[in-house]
């Protein structure tokens, strides 16, 4: 079985993103109408699409560069903080796998790792604080876990999906300490963030693209 | 009577349209000077553009300072800028499109506000910039010292005395120097400006037709930021000579100034106040700093970075030496200001 993602994968992972955010799209409107201004669903929709669109043209086989100009058309189509956040941190993920033609495990969790590192650096924010990290950072943790055990790179992001989906879920008890959504304080508390399911839908989209490509089990 | 005040009272068509309308009117007054290397007219470039052999100098930040940002680009001044949204970032995109469009073989520095959107976008430019063999350096203005207490001077904010960054390596760059030397000049400038700001009323983003934050009355904000960042101090109005003195001294607190130095001054309205207030605030600036043995070379007093309608104003002081004087001494021309 193969344990390695080429070009064609990482398109096909994408484009798996890509559904995600839009089967979700009103899920994730309505979170961010509670805590934000509500249209946090349409950027990651519009944002994946102008990557998906973007990644459909590219003619080389450098992983990382083309994730790069993927990340600056999501940048151009949505201008909003969460966009701008997201495009720099997939831009981010690019330039940590640059001349890569596949990716391995190890450049998986290295994608994601810098991924969780961008918008932590430029969103200045930390591990519950109610943001994205709260369901990005489990679930690079479970990667390393699964690797270091010696899963399967389907498996490694099986495990990573549902720890980000536990940590999207288990924003609901926390209270926004972040961004305009610290201004509920409290009453933030109940609702899941939307960033967080940004992240959760992130991982899993990833994570049915690598299934599908690459199958599950050893 | 405050209900009145709060109205939105402002020339548009359409607020939603508010920046390319500008964007086209200001083309249409300035072909001469300005051209746009984009269908949407987020990226300008001087109309005679790029020069060859000529470090270019790109700068970029949201729409609603004006003369900041676009003002800039000229002989003497800058090579390019991108455009964003009211108080918005420009996309990296844009940036790019621009530093494309301004390249003359000798590099590109980056001089602009240090502000998370515009960092992470510039970032990303430079980058895609770098895959495409443009060498591109960065030097952020942080001359705010409202925005963080001493010791953080890495994380302030870029204001009026941005101008200062513009026109020194600007100055450098019309000269042939290296990228290298344009860069190490916006830096010397940087270090040496140092602007205090206070505002008296708020300003209102037309597309939500209402002040986003209000300022009492009768009262004052020493230090509030060009977007209505929160200031140090909100207190009741005071005298010109009371506020001159407040903000000099923050400043000189901050970046001590000896006797017998020579420093430029820079008066900039915020948008709603008159020069007659402008000059009143120089006056006494002026006479503050005499007291202290420091001489003024070539005050500037106008609008050079202005927050919409919101009344108010900064001090900026910048630093002197023979260096930066023969720099700040050089001709400029922007379709806002012209220096012989």
């Amino acid at each position: 079985m193969r344990e390695a993602l080429g070009f064609e994968d990482i398109q096909a992972i994408l484009q798996a993103v890509g559904k995600r955010m839009d089967e979700n799209k009103d899920f994730l409107c309505q979170l961010d109408g509670a805590l934000g201004d509500g249209d946090i669903g349409l950027t990651m929709s519009n944002g994946f699409r102008a990557v998906n669109d973007q990644l459909r043209t590219c003619t080389g086989d450098d992983i990382g560069k083309a994730l790069m100009s993927a990340a600056l058309e999501m940048g151009e189509a949505v201008a909003s903080t969460m966009g701008t956040l997201m495009s720099s941190a997939l831009f981010r993920a690019g330039k940590a796998i640059q001349g890569k033609t596949e990716l391995t495990a190890v450049d998986v969790i290295a994608l994601f790792q810098a991924i969780a590192q961008g918008l932590k650096e430029r969103g200045k924010a930390i591990v519950g604080d109610k943001t994205i990290l709260d369901s990005l950072v489990p679930a690079v943790d479970a990667m390393e876990v699964a690797h270091s055990e010696g899963k399967s790179m389907g498996e490694m992001l099986l495990a990573a999906s549902e720890a980000a989906d536990k940590g999207a879920k288990d924003t609901i008890e926390l209270q926004s300490r972040h961004g305009r959504a610290a201004r509920y304080l409290e009453r933030s508390i109940g609702h899941q963030d939307p960033g967080a399911a940004v992240g959760a839908l992130l991982v899993k989209g990833f994570s049915d693209g690598v299934t599908a490509r690459l199958g599950c089990v050893e | 009577m405050s209900q009145a005040v709060n109205r939105m009272k402002k020339f548009l068509n359409d607020p939603e349209q508010v920046v390319d309308e500008m964007l086209e009117g200001l083309l249409l007054a300035h072909s001469d000077q300005l051209k746009s290397v984009r269908s949407d007219n987020r990226a300008l470039v001087r109309a005679n553009g790029p020069s060859n052999g000529k470090v270019a100098i790109a700068t970029g930040g949201g729409s609603g300072h004006l003369p900041l940002f676009l003002g800039y680009v000229g002989p003497g001044m800058l090579d390019g800028v991108a455009v964003g949204n009211i108080f918005a970032s420009p996309s990296a995109r844009q940036m790019l499109d621009v530093t494309r469009a301004i390249n003359g073989g000798a590099g590109v520095l980056y001089i602009y506000g240090n502000y998370g959107g515009d960092v992470m976008n510039f970032d990303m430019a430079a980058e895609l910039a770098g895959m495409e063999d443009i060498r591109v350096e960065t030097v952020m203005a942080t001359d705010d010292v409202a925005s963080m207490p001493k010791g953080n001077e890495a994380g302030r904010r870029g204001v009026a005395g941005m101008f200062y960054l513009y026109k020194l390596a600007g100055a450098k760059a019309e000269q042939m120097a290296s990228l290298e030397e344009v860069k190490r000049v916006a830096e010397k400038a940087n270090a040496n400006v140092r602007t205090m700001g206070v505002a008296l009323t708020p300003c209102i983003l037309p597309a939500v037709g209402h002040p986003t934050f209000t300022i009492g009355e009768g009262e004052m904000e020493i230090g509030m930021g060009i977007h209505g960042e929160p200031g140090i101090h909100r207190g009741t109005i005071e005298t010109a000579d009371e506020v001159a003195k407040s903000l000099v001294s923050t400043i000189l607190q901050d970046l001590p100034i000896e006797a017998g130095a020579e420093v430029s001054v820079l008066i900039n309205g915020l948008g709603a106040t008159p020069l007659e207030e402008l000059y009143i605030v120089y006056r006494s600036v002026h006479k503050l700093l005499a007291e202290k043995e420091i001489h003024v070379h070539r005050p500037y007093i106008g609008e050079f970075a202005t927050s919409m309608e919101m009344a108010g104003l900064s001090v900026s002081l910048l630093k002197l030496d023979d260096e930066l004087r023969e720099l700040l001494d050089a001709p400029y021309q922007t379709p806002f200001h012209v220096q012989k």
